[in-house]
């Protein structure tokens, strides 16, 4: 097998929980050079939240993606705050920051569990799973949801905490501690596990700069940026905790700095339920309107820094909302980790940044072979596509071929 | 009489029976392993009949001939290689050489499945046939030095018969070999850490990828009875034929714990590298195949 060829991964592949296509070129099983192809989980997110009045656009964004759903409501209302300098009652300040590492906690053991699995290591999956489990169970407790909270409102939160929940929490907490330790020791000292992620898709600190990747990814590669701690918002000036950074920027290095950032998250929620235990007062102020302007949040979420724009015309919608996810950032990483690697490598490196397709695809323009754009409404095209289908096979054709 | 021992038993009807058996412990273990609830115990024989009766999908790019055959000569060969084992252990029935026909059979199974896979005109596939090949190259030679093991131990003899009557796990380099076999057994049911040809998140099934149907449930008629023949054949080659009623429970418990081991191992362990399989075999097996052999001949 001396002549490269294609292997296509994706658009529908077991290694991608969701659409996305990589082309890699390979020789033998080394992999020569990997192409990346965005826009199968298109939404028009932004387009519809130009229709939509700011308090549904906190819903809309929520549902960007079901795993890191209080990340995006969590950048759009700071975004919103930005344009009317909302200040926020303290209790609300702690009740987001609660939220958001409890959700930092369960994605993590998501991804953990996943990258157990995509390199063969079905108990560890099964395994980190099954500890989320009590997780997505107390942010039930506390929101009234598993995902898609719904607690983010402009100026606040939604729904307030009960300090009654602090024991159930705590001893999550602590079997969370005491499993995540066990975890870490096995995965350190597993000589198998260790020779399939060390030194594997690493990037360097130079190439973590030169792609502005954020998150776990630049922070395994030495680079120590956290929006928590360099430009706080909520509760994080507040609270007590470290940035873990690694400067190996292999496979491992994520690995490590993800299950350690759990333990730190694990110490936030920790001290947030403490002293949610003597602040009293509202969770909300009323903002009656959103004043002309523009503004931006930023939160840091699980998979690194999301960014969100708004500009407003004084009337109750966005005309303008921009929105950046980190994998949109981490994703084109694996052009310089990925090459030169063997392809069950590669696998692995394509899963370590965590990737999140649906939070990255904001936009899609569709040009014809001139370039000139073709249509802006897939609907339409695709409507446009069966009535064509109908006039060449006709109707009783087409529906025997579905 | 041939024909009843290939067919019924101990040929096909009765190896494929055990090996579903087998392959459900080995779900069921390692559903319990990974606390989840597992199959019942039926699973393996349903989904079999119920891919007899699906449409078989032929790609028109394959070789459409090599890619129909090659699941037969893979179960051919099983179905052989249970027909022979079954008929020294259960039956006390010999073929001059039968040894050495076992060893060429269980490569023909792989080779099979890489004809298989190389005629499914996938890339896919083609990266699993590659690694099917490759894994076969690298756990031959330390399959053949362990399975002369026991052959040392028996004074020579190529003759199943000869072999079963000794217990080679009793000496040191017996339990080496029996060792090494294990990992060589691990790579011939394509276990994790060396399930490179199928690796599901890499390949997508690899080798299997293109089949569907009758020829799927052939493959997977082919890989149950695989996972009661491989473990069986290590077990009676190192544990001998027991006598009385006492003999053959501790052969029946000998087996069961070489399949839990194998099952065990391929729970705690994850996907290795082709490169790193390679190296593991050439570089570390083979030399401790070949000291076993060494020690075993000077009667260690």
């Amino acid at each position: 097998m001396s002549e490269d060829f294609n292997l296509p991964v994706g658009p529908f592949h077991p290694l991608l929980e969701e659409a996305e296509y990589f082309k890699i070129t390979l020789d033998g099983e080394k992999v020569k050079e990997i192409e990346m192809e965005t826009g199968w989980m298109h939404r028009a997110i932004e387009k519809l939240s130009e229709s939509n009045t700011f308090d549904q656009t906190i819903f809309l964004v929520e549902r960007i993606c079901g795993i890191c759903s209080a990340s995006h409501p969590f950048a759009c209302v700071n975004a919103l705050e930005d344009i009317g300098n909302v200040e926020i009652p303290l209790r609300a300040r702690y009740i987001r920051s609660l939220i958001g590492e409890m959700e930092r906690i369960h994605s993590h053991l998501l991804w953990l569990g996943l990258a157990g699995h995509f390199i063969g290591y079905d108990t560890l999956w099964m395994w980190a799973w099954k500890y989320r489990e009590p997780i997505l169970e107390v942010i039930e407790l506390i929101t009234g949801n598993r995902n898609h909270y719904g607690v983010f409102r402009i100026g606040g939160v939604r729904k307030d905490y009960d300090i009654s929940l602090n024991t159930r929490v705590n001893e999550v907490m602590d079997m969370l501690e005491k499993k995540l330790s066990m975890v870490a020791k096995a995965a350190m000292d597993d000589p198998v596990l260790k020779s399939r992620l060390c030194g594997v898709g690493i990037l360097t600190k130079e190439d973590a700069i030169n792609y502005c990747a954020t998150g776990p990814t630049a922070r395994a590669s030495g680079v120590a940026i956290d929006v928590r701690k360099d430009e706080p918002y909520a509760a994080y000036d507040l609270l007590d905790f470290d940035i873990i950074v690694r400067e190996e920027g292999d496979v491992f290095a994520k690995t490590v700095v993800r299950i350690l950032e759990m333990l730190e998250s694990i110490k936030m929620v920790r001290q947030i339920i403490e002293r949610l235990r003597k602040i009293s007062g509202p969770i909300y102020n009323d903002v009656a309107e959103i004043p002309a302007g523009e503004g931006i949040g930023r939160h840091e979420a699980p998979r690194g820094e999301v960014f969100h724009y708004i500009r407003s015309d004084g009337s109750n919608r966005p005309i303008r909302h921009k929105i950046r996810a980190p994998s949109y950032v981490n994703i084109p990483t694996y052009e310089v980790s990925c090459p030169g690697m063997n392809l069950s490598d590669v696998m692995i490196t394509l899963a370590s940044v965590d990737p999140c397709y649906c939070c990255t695809e904001r936009s899609v323009k569709l040009f014809d072979s001139k370039g000139t754009e073709i249509a802006q409404n897939l609907l339409e095209l695709s409507q446009r596509k069966t009535d064509r289908l109908i006039d060449e096979l006709g109707e009783s054709e087409l529906w025997k071929l579905l | 009489m041939i024909a009843v021992y290939t067919l019924l038993f101990p040929g096909l009807v009765f190896t494929a029976f055990c090996g579903m058996i087998a392959w459900w412990i080995e779900r069921k273990l390692s559903a319990l392993f990974q606390h989840r609830v597992g199959p019942p115990w039926y699973q393996n024989f349903i989904d079999f009949f119920k891919l007899l009766g699906k449409e078989s999908i032929v790609p028109a790019d394959s070789a459409i001939i090599m890619y129909s055959v090659a699941p037969l000569i893979a179960f051919a060969s099983v179905v052989a290689f249970a027909t022979v084992l079954g008929s020294a252990v259960f039956l006390n029935i010999e073929i001059a050489g039968d040894l050495i026909l076992l060893l060429y059979l269980s490569s023909l199974v792989s080779t099979g499945i890489f004809l298989g896979a190389s005629a499914s005109a996938n890339v896919y596939a083609a990266i699993g046939a590659s690694r099917e090949i490759k894994m076969l190259l690298a756990d031959e030679l330390v399959f053949i030095m362990v399975v002369l093991v026991p052959v040392v131990k028996s004074g020579f003899s190529f003759r199943f018969g000869a072999v079963l009557n000794t217990s080679a796990i009793t000496s040191f380099s017996g339990v080496m070999a029996y060792i090494l076999g294990l990992m060589c057994i691990q790579a011939k049911l394509a276990l994790q850490p060396f399930d490179l040809p199928e690796a599901e998140t890499e390949l997508a099934g690899g080798v299997e990828i293109e089949y569907s149907g009758v020829l799927l449930g052939i493959w997977k008629l082919t890989k149950a009875m695989e996972f009661f023949i491989y473990p069986l054949f290590l077990s009676v080659l190192f544990f001998g034929i027991g006598k009385g009623f006492v003999g053959i429970l501790l052969n029946v418990l000998f087996y069961i714990l070489t399949l839990i081991i194998l099952i065990i191992v391929k729970n705690v362990n994850p996907r290795v590298t082709i490169d790193k399989m390679l190296n593991f075999f050439w570089k570390v097996l083979s030399p401790l195949a070949l000291i076993a052999l060494v020690l075993a001949l000077f009667g260690g």
